[in-house]
């Protein structure tokens, strides 16, 4: 399998950067969903079950940490990449030890991103 | 997130909605990153375009300039998120058990927050972490307590020292205290400008500036403090969102 079957969803409030970031990734042949609320992208993922989850920890209402908290008592399998702000790299490490792939640190490369995509979807074995 | 250790008041309020602010402005960074991604992206995509159209007269004709626009701007946007990162590490300074921040990650933090001010006087103060092992372990102080007196100490000397001059300053940990020293590469540091520090450092409580010769480098002493939270501030107070 490659990076391009991998099924991701970007959760962040931040719509400009999400969607953004989103037509990048399209554009580049991968399968990515919005979502730009904790609440959207629970009932995103109850509808169809992504490979990876791309999630900004600190969003209004149900919070990154919350939400991972969530997925892996329910779906260990999915893998989540952490986003966080420069000073938010407890939140980061904190999201490590309740079981997320890794954090990475805004504003972000594509490259850099895809990579870890990359490295996360082949824990699951969907990427090679 | 602001700490619970944090006493000053102003200084409270200052650090919360700094570091609120710099989170946001890391969010506006984050968006104008992928924009002009996509718009690299949109200029590779035209020459794929006129590749595949041989000999026909189309595509972008000022795609050079843009390319060109578009590296200048994320040099620009480099700069911007290098200040907020500092700026978001100032704003925690006050925390006890905040951002993990070495003494030479922050003083390097702070003076890139200064350095507008510094050319005034074209001065350059390199910060030399030669004697700093990677695993060093550093004395317990809020950032506050050593940056404050060290911002200080150099807006006193500004005055007295030659326009264009370089300062170097070391940081070390010795013996449960952290110890800055400020000179001239030569070792040597203006009289003028060491009285004028002394007058400040005299207001400054914490800081310890060594006795030496007049035109001797300065040597600022930092004892390491206690790390129990006062009882004054409730758990859970100044958590930003």
């Amino acid at each position: 399998m490659r990076i391009h079957d991998v099924n991701i969803l970007l959760v962040d409030d931040e719509k400009e950067f999400t969607a953004t970031l989103a037509e990048r990734m399209a554009l580049r042949g991968l399968r990515v969903r919005c979502a730009y609320s904790g609440e959207e992208a629970l009932k995103q993922i109850a509808t169809e079950k992504p490979d990876v989850v791309i999630m900004d920890v600190m969003m209004p209402g149900l919070k990154g940490l919350d939400i991972l908290r969530h997925l892996k008592a329910t779906n260990p399998e999915i893998q989540v990449i952490l986003l966080t702000g420069q000073a938010g790299t407890r939140d980061g490490m904190e999201g490590m030890k309740l079981g997320a792939f890794d954090y990475l640190l805004k504003p972000l490369e594509l490259d850099a991103l895809l990579a870890k995509i990359a490295e996360a979807a082949a824990i699951g074995g969907k990427a090679q | 997130m602001i700490d619970v250790s944090a006493t000053d008041g102003d200084g409270r309020f200052l650090g919360v909605v700094t570091a609120a602010a710099c989170h946001d402005l890391m969010n506006v960074y984050a968006t104008f990153t992928q924009a002009f991604g996509l718009m690299e992206d949109c200029l590779a995509a035209d020459s794929r375009t006129r590749l595949k159209s041989l000999g026909f007269k189309g595509g972008f004709e000022h795609k050079e300039r843009f390319q060109e626009l578009l590296k200048m701007l994320r040099g620009q946007l480099a700069r911007a998120v290098g200040l907020t990162d500092a700026l978001a590490l100032a704003a925690h300074s006050l925390e006890r058990g905040g951002r993990p921040a070495s003494p030479p990650e922050a003083i390097a933090a702070m003076l890139l927050l200064c350095e507008r001010l510094l050319k005034r006087r074209k001065l350059t103060v390199t910060l030399d972490t030669a004697s700093c092992a990677a695993d060093q372990s550093w004395p317990v102080l809020r950032q506050v307590d050593y940056l404050g007196p060290l911002t200080e100490t150099l807006l006193a000397c500004l005055p007295h020292v030659p326009m264009g001059s370089e300062l170097r300053l070391s940081c070390q940990a010795d013996a449960g205290s952290l110890r800055l020293v400020l000179g001239r590469p030569d070792g040597g540091f203006a009289p003028e400008a060491r009285a004028a520090c002394q007058d400040v450092l005299d207001a400054v409580p914490g800081a310890t500036l060594v006795c030496g010769a007049p035109d001797a480098p300065l040597t600022l002493i930092f004892q390491e403090q206690p790390t129990s939270t006062p009882a004054s501030c409730p758990p859970g107070a100044g958590q930003a969102s």
